[in-house]
């Protein structure tokens, strides 16, 4: 999908110091800018349908807490990691309740897609969320917030080679799950 | 659905790593479909209470400014100097580009030797590394704690005291990661060449592929990546069948005979195979890898084939190996750096 054109075009750090001053349009300009991966680390770890809520909550404690940041230019990985935490906590919550696997995609499919589209976005889904943990939120990563390799790298804390070992056992796997793929992985 | 584009080993031509350019169709409308998930309306951020913001500054003295400045100078000055390597010729001479100092290798130097010299490299405070003819290597920037080297061509022997993970080879196939080792990596200018690990062991990470190489085991390196590792005595027959598998893209029609001439000991290859066949091929490998060795009680098939990756790294203790996370932490989970 195109990307919007960014609102502002200063660097996280940059940012991340005049939202910390008080300026909310350069906090609206890092959630414009980051929101996807916020999305995409959640869509490895909770159910679709709480994906939504969790990404306005996660950039509201990461607002609440913006004093806390050491370094502003890392604020991405310090962003990925409250929505782990969050997602943890969202867990914990649901786990007597919803399975991860059976929850249902209310989230799958954007407005405008026909019920094929839709169904083929959660068939991707539900695939992904049937991986090992490991591979989930990497190939999130990549498709959801179309991450390059190094970037994924960044915000988890990876080495390059598990970020690559990850992304292509992970697609290897996918591939299987999704009907497709030949024998070779 | 293709597997064609994603195991390129180069990882700035592959388009899953660089997320730039064309990726094959099925994962071009994976991508498509995902990215256009919907995320919720943006809030609006002006009417969000935060708490208020707290605002510190501490202007540094310009004298401390200044003396802190010349500090680091003088300290800078004295690391590039104890820091360099020390380079000798064995046999005819040593040819030096880049920064270079007498007789020393600096941070973004290189060493090169032509087809009658041999040279030994001493790798301040790590080890030693012998540069064959015809060897050309970089000293590039590594990361936090690590020592890292770049072999464009050539033969390497390592020899390497350092604690796991400190010292690091890259290639253009992949990354070859000391855990406390000796070992000789080549490589040729077409990027085929090899790895063989004669004491300790090695990591090696390409751009998919994971390879845990101990002592007395190689592998091929290949365009196309790391190949599997197999025993330098494992039987003339097996390691003839296993070439077949050094190429993500050969047919796999001789899948039952490397699996028939598996010994025991070869238990290494099969574990490295198991992520490199897929479907009826992976059951295959997993059912013989288990008659061989077998996995421990939490480990079941359907994990396995599904390379769940505790799964297949209980496995991969099981065979003897050690932790598999100490391969890739170069640390056991008893804090204790692994051997």
């Amino acid at each position: 999908m195109p990307a919007a054109p960014e609102r502002d075009g200063r660097p996280d750090a940059a940012l991340v110091a005049a939202a910390r001053a008080g300026e909310r349009a350069a906090f609206g300009a890092l959630y414009q800018r980051h929101a996807r991966m916020v999305q995409a680390v959640l869509c490895a770890k909770v159910a679709p349908d709480g994906v939504a809520d969790l990404v306005h909550d996660v950039f509201l404690i990461a607002m609440g807490r913006l004093d806390s940041l050491r370094e502003d230019g890392a604020f991405p990985g310090w962003l990925a990691t409250i929505a782990r935490r969050r997602a943890a906590d969202w867990r914990r919550r649901r786990r007597d309740t919803v399975p991860l696997e059976e929850a249902e995609h209310d989230q799958a499919g954007s407005e405008g897609e026909s019920p094929e589209e839709r169904a083929s976005a959660e068939q991707a889904l539900t695939a992904i969320a049937s991986l090992p943990e490991a591979y989930r939120e990497t190939l999130m990563l990549r498709f959801v917030a179309g991450l390059s390799g190094p970037e994924i790298a960044l915000r988890t804390g990876l080495t390059h080679g598990s970020v690559r070992v990850n992304l292509h056992r992970g697609v290897a796997l996918l591939r299987e799950r999704l009907g497709g793929g030949g024998e070779r992985a | 659905m293709r597997d064609d584009d994603t195991t390129k080993r180069d990882p700035n031509d592959d388009p899953l790593w660089t997320a730039r350019g064309a990726l094959p169709d099925d994962l071009a409308k994976l991508e498509t479909q995902l990215a256009n998930l919907p995320l919720p309306p943006e809030p609006d951020w002006r009417r969000v209470v935060r708490e208020p913001v707290r605002v510190s500054f501490r202007p540094m003295p310009l004298v401390w400014a200044a003396a802190a400045a010349l500090l680091v100078v003088a300290v800078a000055g004295e690391w590039l100097v104890r820091d360099a390597w020390h380079v000798e010729a064995i046999e005819g001479r040593v040819t030096q580009r880049g920064p270079a100092l007498a007789g020393r290798l600096p941070a973004g130097g290189a060493c090169e030797t032509d087809a009658a010299s041999r040279v030994r490299v001493q790798v301040a405070g790590l080890g030693q590394v012998e540069l064959e003819p015809g060897t050309v290597v970089r000293r590039v920037a590594g990361r936090r704690g690590e020592t890292r080297l770049a072999l464009d061509h050539g033969t390497l022997h390592a020899r390497i005291v350092a604690p796991p993970r400190a010292f690091v080879v890259e290639t253009r196939v992949g990354v070859a990661t000391d855990l406390g080792c000796a070992y000789t990596l080549s490589l040729d200018r077409e990027r085929s060449g090899s790895l063989r690990v004669t004491e300790g062991r090695v990591a090696f990470t390409d751009n998919g592929q994971e390879a845990f190489i101990p002592a007395g085991v190689w592998c091929p390196l290949t365009q196309a990546g790391v190949g599997v590792p197999r025993r330098e005595y494992a039987s003339e027959h097996f390691l003839a069948l296993l070439e077949d598998y050094d190429q993500p893209a050969c047919a796999s029609g001789t899948l039952d005979s490397v699996l028939a001439a598996a010994e025991p000991s070869d238990a290494i290859s099969l574990w490295h195979l198991l992520p490199r066949v897929a479907g009826g091929d992976r059951v295959k490998v997993a059912h013989r890898l288990a008659a061989l060795i077998s996995p421990p009680a939490e480990v079941s098939v359907e994990r396995v084939l599904a390379l769940e990756p505790a799964a297949l790294d209980a496995w991969w203790a099981a065979i003897g190996m050690g932790e598999a996370e100490s391969w890739r932490s170069g640390v056991s989970k008893k804090g204790l750096p692994a051997r």
